[in-house]
């Protein structure tokens, strides 16, 4: 219950383009119940668990010009890089399942502000934000500008 | 030299027959043929590469691939494997399309996936018994664009790369869907080495949904087309607007 809490949040993705600012997003569906809710995420969260990392492989072949040292350090920084990488292709495939699984549930992905994202954040009570989280997701009328699925 | 070429040609021969020889059927194996055409990609127009579909086996009760996370009752010996990913040792190959001739563990099945998409949210499944040969038709992987969203152009992708600091990938990735449809006239003809068993046309059931366990995206197997089919027919029916009344023009007999 409480992982259901935490990620019943506005979700946020972050967009492919490096210009792109991040885009904070909720998903509507009028009139859904708390339970019909928690169904649908847990059965989507159970499809996003099954994304997984791209294969591993080695990120940097040694170089025999540079000494050992050399080699482990710009290994270290490929590494590094190649994790935030994979770790950055995961994350798209498990917020496009969220979407299309949502999608199929019958909500709607609606675009929210920095601010209200802020706002909804900033409450501490977890309980309350779920409330404040449900309010939106069962509005008559979504707040926000609608998104591409 | 004509005894020099003759062997040759033996020796050239005799792989081929070994090979024709392992595609012979079983009699009491089962078999399902399924022709499976290219997935246009979803980044470059005009740029196609060969389709694949993954088969699994299927738990109906549990409504989960055997061994699955709600069937785990199910789960096979350690070298039974829950899925066959059909995309190699085509029997055939024409232009645009593959067909294929798999043998199958007798048992329920479903079609898991398609191209790195799995079906998780709703897909079909079959049950084929010992020594039956199933026809699964002619699919099509095609990627579930939403609409207004298309594969570029080499022209678009070009330009595109002219853009310092520019991403050249689309924001959104799309999952493929599957179109499927019977054999029809204008389609391969069941292979040779299917022989006099012939093929029966497989007996779909609807609704058969699971995990994900091909670690990549979701979709229906109708893709978004079909879900707003289904969203559509489950909601409630508008009140019906009360029937225009007859008016008779003057006159008229």
């Amino acid at each position: 219950m409480r992982r259901l809490l935490c990620i019943a949040g506005i979700a946020c993705a972050l967009a492919a383009t490096p210009a792109a600012a991040r885009d904070f997003y909720y998903f509507h569906k009028a009139d859904v119940t708390l339970e019909a809710f928690q169904r649908d995420r847990l059965e989507c969260e159970r499809l996003m668990g099954g994304a997984s990392r791209p294969p591993q492989g080695p990120a940097y072949v040694p170089n025999n010009n540079l000494s050992v040292a050399q080699n482990a350090a710009v290994a270290g920084i490929a590494g590094m890089f190649e994790g935030m990488m994979r770790s950055r292709e995961r994350r798209r495939t498990v917020d496009a399942i969220e979407r299309t699984c949502m999608a199929d549930k019958g909500y709607h992905r609606y675009r929210v502000s920095d601010e209200l994202a802020e706002e909804l954040w900033d409450i501490d009570d977890p309980e309350e934000r779920l409330a404040r989280y449900l309010a939106m997701a069962a509005a008559d009328e979504p707040v926000g500008e609608r998104m591409v699925e | 030299m004509i005894r020099l070429l003759l062997a040759v040609a033996a020796l050239v021969a005799l792989p081929a027959a070994a090979s024709a020889k392992d595609r012979e059927l079983d009699p009491r194996a089962a078999y399902v043929v399924i022709d499976i055409e290219d997935l246009e990609d979803a980044f470059v127009k005009g740029t196609d590469q060969p389709g694949e579909v993954t088969l699994g086996r299927y738990d109906p009760q549990a409504r989960d691939i055997r061994g699955g996370d709600l069937s785990p009752g199910t789960a096979l010996p350690a070298r039974q494997a829950p899925r066959v990913t059909v995309n190699r040792r085509a029997v055939t190959k024409a232009d645009g399309v593959r067909q294929y001739v798999v043998e199958l563990v007798p048992d329920t099945w479903v079609i898991e996936g398609a191209s790195g998409t799995a079906f998780s949210l709703g897909s079909v499944s079959f049950e084929i018994g010992p020594g039956e040969v199933l026809d699964l038709g002619v699919v099509t992987p095609r990627v579930d664009f939403v609409e207004g969203e298309e594969a570029m152009s080499v022209g678009d992708v070009a330009l595109k790369a002219l853009i310092p600091f520019g991403s050249m990938r689309p924001k959104n990735i799309r999952p493929v869907w599957l179109e499927r449809r019977a054999r029809g006239a204008g389609d391969l003809p069941l292979p040779a080495i299917v022989g006099q068993r012939g093929a029966t046309p497989a007996t779909f059931v609807e609704g058969a949904t699971f995990g994900n366990y091909l670690g990549g995206l979701v979709n229906r197997m109708g893709g978004r087309a079909e879900r707003e089919r289904e969203l559509a027919a489950a909601r409630p029916a508008e009140p019906a607007a009360p029937p225009a009344t007859a008016q008779v023009a003057p006159g008229t007999p």
